[in-house]
């Protein structure tokens, strides 16, 4: 939710959960992995209830790490988009280069649901239709809650 | 009870809207459970059906129209809440909302179960929807008729009012017939029950009006998902199906709980939230078709963008872990929420949109 | 060598719109037909073209190719292949060997349906003056006839692929219509943002050459389905005709239609009766065969069961040749066959529509990212006087906000941005959701003269993986384009500012650099304007149509000067751009060549 600005639920309505869940690990490691989770739970237990608080904890915490941090941010990436991008060369030569660490779009629906598509109130292209006629309508226009 | 009277008709009619909007949400649930790309030809049965139904719904509105009466989609009672009876049947089965499985596929053959020859109705409670049909057809017939011999017609309704074939679309499922006399009457009335039933005795519905093959009748479509094997031309509405396999895979679906309420997420309320919005939705839509059913036949087109919606929620939902022991899912409730609140469920207004700018400087 | 082929009525080469209906129109005849297409038929099963679908999904670059696989053994050219030309050197990084000066960034595709599988879809009617620039503004050259010559073919072209438009909104932009023609279809219902554009733009004009301009949005063409009108029944999906019935509002008509609602060439194939053709797929075109007595005598191919893999040869004869692979194959092919070119033109004239943009974040939502990829344009600007001096410009208005500009199709590209500032959670969201759907894109097909320089040659150094040779293009434009660039910009301004746009959100083809093509030109203002463009996608001009055979490759029928049972149909045969996009006209004109085509084979 911190990261990505959407609730537990539509995280789950995605229906990418577990792949993400599985995916991070095959890529950082477990040990990464590990921390970012450990991290990622003190800090929550810390800032919980405290929205702006919490917010500056993950960034302090997490996205100022510099191994968390390109790691947080590709997480991030993935849920918006669908798709991992390769952690910046800096990152590989310091924590070595998995070969699942690649550029790619992890799959059809992951491209389909990713979140970009939501927040900007249009479906991705190509799979998702609004419909006949549905373009000339007014758009909706809520920024999130 | 025959129909005798104008307004039993009439009364008859909206229960007909009545009838064919309950099958959609058990329809849609187990459509909507099946994830893209797997169970591809069951899912195109399902949907065929549903496109069907939805077209049926049209053709009520426009007998209830053509005979002066007012369709009335959205009142507080409209949708059923399931598990329910079918509208006006006669109690023999409840419907469930159930994801795809042979106990969903079960209720919709029930649903859809051919009539037996001659078999009449006790009462205002029908047996099956083909029954309810014939009543209706015999009911215009008798009251036409009658109406004839003092040089007048039941067909009085304005025919602005009707829903023609260019404004409704959904994805196939045939176009509308306009209803202004005896005849197209029949024609409707027809078309609803061979694609339900089938012809008197043919599994097909005789409706190849896009130069396609024959489509089976809706019980047969069930049927085949059923029994995982396709119809050949040449089987008869008792015989088995004889055809090619019909690959089904039966735990391709989302585990959507049964039955899912509103109130039963009140403590989840990403979940509870997600199924309001959803009924929003839902809600807008027969708003939609309600006006577009009383005059404005053209807010159909504002009904299309709705029911695409719905079902990129519904299936969201249905991905959505209850964290109940049984591994379910949750699912679309499809219950009608109070007109305000489907309002702000639909495109906000600019004046809205002005205030809600306000609110964020 | 392999043994003699059978001999056929006619030998079609290429499966594209126009390659497909003269096989229709031949067929219709009872003629018989070999239908040539170098690359797969994977679309013509509807689990084939579904499994180009998700190719999209998955494809991390989303260009105008992306949903169809690499074939090494008929490739196509990539928007992701192209870099700056350095001067001397010519850039081998795609399938073009492209020498410059200008990149030549237009793409096409070698897959059965043809280009027809990524192509937009928009199909306006060229203007009566499009057919007579040099007559009228002293520029370019005529075409051997008349638009009301074509009038008739327009209608039936439109019937044949089904359009969608208004009549009253076509006559407004200059058309001529004989009376009571109508389209099979309602015009596709204009965006939300159209209708905020239209509103703002009200009696706006703007002044080019000293004489002013309306600048009018209205409705385009487009070959996709909507609601049909009396006598029409609209073509749904190649093996699945209930979808596709109407266009669902998609968002990638470029680079593919997911329901089949765009009308594509698998359309026509799929219904071509196959007692009179005969297709064949994976058959590489090398050679035509020139008799005697001057008559192209047959075809030779290279058949392949895996891309890139060992092909074996084929041949047959045919009374007709008709050789529609598209503009750049169909010159390749006429110059490995030293065919048709005694007037040394093949290959010359190429153009396109140079494409140049303007980028802009209006004040409120434009509701981006919804519906077909353009449904309206300013169509006011395509003719006028100063024609004379610089090139006209039809005006696309795009539905997915900043297209063309690296990353923000799809909106990724703001995404990786806000990351890179720590920025997450509900500011992220809030920040896409605030931005991206303000996102106004406005772009200027620009129209280009024919240069004989600018042209597709053949080497013996460049060969493909099966030993084809590889299209060699040099390219540039002339000042009567860069021009028109720097007019564009004025036309932009002019909208943006009416929009109630600040300055500072209003971007033009001067701001964004690093695009292959970009240029310093000075204008006639005297000011120096850093200007780029990519293609358009609209191939033109490799084997014009004329009336002398010393200046053009084909006659008025698109039949060749030199070898009387040779057609070579397409935009190819354009001697003109125009600024319509031209697959519409391309059809017209080739169904008029039918006619002639059969002549020959009674």
């Amino acid at each position: 939710m911190t990261l990505t600005g959407f609730d537990a639920a539509e995280l789950w309505g995605t229906g990418q959960v577990q792949t993400y869940y599985a995916l991070l690990p095959s890529i950082i490691g477990d040990a990464i992995f590990g921390r970012l989770m450990s991290r990622w739970q003190d800090t929550w237990i810390r800032g919980e209830g405290d929205e702006p608080f919490l917010e500056t904890l993950v960034k302090e915490q997490i996205l100022e790490d510099p191994t968390l941090g390109p790691v947080a941010r590709n997480l991030t990436y993935l849920w918006y988009t669908g798709g991992w991008n390769q952690l910046p060369a800096d990152w590989r030569n310091e924590h070595g280069a998995s070969a699942n660490d690649q550029t790619y779009i992890v799959s059809s629906t992951a491209y389909t649901e990713g979140l970009v598509w939501k927040a900007i109130h249009a479906h991705p292209t190509a799979a998702k239709q609004p419909g006949y006629g549905s373009w000339a309508l007014p758009p909706d226009t809520g920024t999130g809650r | 009870m025959p129909i005798t009277t104008l307004a039993s008709l009439r009364t008859h009619l909206q229960w007909a809207l009545e009838l064919e909007h309950s099958t959609i949400p058990p329809y849609l649930c187990a459509l909507y459970s099946i994830p893209d790309g797997s169970n591809v030809a069951v899912s195109a049965l399902i949907r065929s059906v549903v496109m069907e139904e939805m077209l049926h719904m049209v053709l009520a509105a426009n007998l209830l129209n053509a005979v002066g009466g007012k369709p009335d989609v959205s009142h507080r009672k409209f949708v059923p809440s399931y598990p329910a009876y079918l509208p006006h049947s006669d109690k023999a089965f409840q419907v469930n909302l159930l994801p795809f499985s042979t106990q969903a596929v079960d209720t919709f053959l029930k649903i859809e179960r051919p009539m037996k020859p001659r078999a009449r109705p006790r009462g205002s409670k029908y047996h099956t929807i083909g029954q309810f049909y014939a009543a209706v057809l015999e009911g215009v017939e008798l009251l036409e008729r009658r109406a004839r011999k003092r040089g007048k017609t039941i067909f009085t309704g304005k025919r602005r009012h009707q829903i023609a074939g260019e404004q409704w679309y959904y994805g196939g499922g045939g176009a509308p017939i306009m209803v202004v006399d005896l005849d197209s009457a029949r024609k409707a009335i027809h078309e609803i029950m061979e694609q339900g039933e089938g012809l008197d005795h043919t599994i097909f519905d005789g409706d190849n009006q896009f130069g396609q093959v024959d489509e089976l009748a809706h019980y047969f479509r069930f049927y085949e998902i059923r029994k995982g094997r396709r119809y050949l031309p040449t089987d008869a509405p008792h015989h088995l199906p004889h055809g090619a396999e019909l690959p089904v895979d039966w735990s391709a679906r989302y585990p959507m709980t049964p039955n899912p309420k509103v109130r039963d997420f009140r403590k989840q309320p990403g979940i509870h939230r997600l199924m309001v919005e959803f009924n929003q939705r839902y809600t807008a839509l027969l708003q939609a078709l309600h006006t577009a059913f009383n005059g404005k036949p053209a807010a159909l087109r504002d009904a299309v963008p709705l029911m695409y919606e719905l079902k990129y929620r519904a299936q969201a939902l249905m991905t959505i872990p209850t964290g109940r022991a049984d591994g379910s899912t949750a699912g679309p409730s499809f219950e009608l929420v109070p007109v305000s609140a489907a309002a702000r469920g639909s495109r906000p207004s600019a004046q809205r949109r002005r205030a809600a700018t306000r609110r964020r400087n | 060598m392999s043994a003699p082929g059978r001999h056929y009525d006619a030998i079609v080469i290429g499966s594209g719109p126009i390659g497909a209906h003269v096989a229709q129109g031949l067929a219709a005849e009872k003629k018989s037909v070999l239908l040539l297409e170098a690359g797969r038929a994977t679309g013509l099963t509807y689990e084939g073209y579904r499994s180009y679908v998700t190719n999209y999904h998955v494809q991390v670059a989303k260009d105008t190719n992306s949903p169809y696989p690499y074939n090494a053994s008929a490739p196509s050219p990539r928007e992701i292949d192209l870099t700056s030309i350095t001067p001397g050197t010519p850039d081998l990084n795609g399938y073009q060997v492209e020498f410059g000066p200008q990149t030549f960034a237009s793409t096409y595709l070698r897959a059965l349906g043809g280009t027809s599988l990524h192509w937009l879809g928009t199909v306006p009617r060229f203007l009566p003056n499009d057919f007579r620039i040099k007559t009228k503004y002293g520029v370019g050259v005529d075409w051997p006839f008349e638009y009301h010559e074509l009038e008739e073919w327009y209608g039936k072209a439109e019937w044949s692929i089904g359009v969608a438009a208004n009549v009253a909104d076509q006559k407004e932009v200059g058309i001529p219509f004989p009376k009571g023609y109508e389209y099979p279809m309602e015009r596709i219902p204009p965006s939300y943002s159209d209708q905020v554009i239209q509103k703002a733009t009200q009696g706006l004009t703007v002044k080019l050459a000293g004489r002013r301009y309306p600048v009018r949005v209205s409705s385009l063409p487009q070959a996709r389905n909507s609601i049909p009108r009396a006598g029409y029944t609209p073509v749904g999906a190649v093996g699945a005709p209930d979808m596709g019935l109407r266009c669902e509002g998609n968002s990638a008509c470029i680079p593919i239609c997911p329901v089949q609602a765009k009308y594509s060439s698998l359309k026509t194939v799929a219904a071509l009766p196959k007692e009179y053709v005969t297709l064949l797929s994976q058959a590489v075109v090398t050679k035509l065969n020139i008799a005697a007595n001057g008559r192209i005598s047959g075809v030779e191919w290279l058949r392949y069961e895996t891309e890139g893999g060992a092909t074996t040869p084929g041949t047959a004869t045919g009374t007709i040749v008709v050789l529609a692979g598209h503009a750049i194959e169909n010159a390749k092919l006429l110059l490995a066959s030293g065919a048709a070119n005694s007037s040394d033109q093949v290959g010359r004239n190429l153009m396109d529509h140079p494409f140049s943009s303007s980028w802009a974040l209006a004040p409120r939502s434009m509701g981006v990212f919804r519906g077909p990829l353009q449904t309206s344009g300013i169509e006011s600007l395509r003719d006028g006087a100063f024609r004379s001096e610089f090139a006209a410009f039809r005006v696309d208005l795009s539905n997915v906000g900043w297209d063309i500009v690296p990353n923000a199709f799809p909106p990724y590209g703001q995404v990786m941005d806000q990351l890179g500032q720590n920025i997450v959670g509900k500011k992220l969201r809030r920040y896409l959701s605030d931005t991206v759907p303000r996102q106004v894109r406005i772009g200027y097909d620009l129209e280009q003269l024919p240069e004989p320089q600018n042209r597709v040659t053949i080497s013996n150094e460049f060969r493909d993986a099966i030993g084809c040779f590889r299209p060699v293009i040099h390219y540039s434009l002339s000042d009567y384009t860069w021009q028109a660039m720097v007019e564009s910009i004025k036309v932009s301004g002019a909208v943006y500012d009416r929009m109630g746009i600040p300055k500072s959100d209003q971007y033009f083809c001067t701001t964004f650099t690093g695009l292959p093509d970009e240029r310093n030109f000075r204008a006639k203002d005297g000011k120096d304007y850093l200007l780029s463009f990519v293609g358009a996608g609209h191939h033109i001009g490799t084997h014009r149509m004329g009336v002398s055979r010393t200046d053009s490759v084909v006659n008025r029928d698109q039949r060749s000067w030199d070898h009387e049972n040779l057609y070579v149909v397409g935009c190819g045969s354009f001697p003109t751009t125009g600024t319509a996009n031209p697959t519409l006209t391309a059809l017209a004109v080739t169904l008029r060549s039918v006619k002639d085509m059969l002549a020959q084979l009674r």
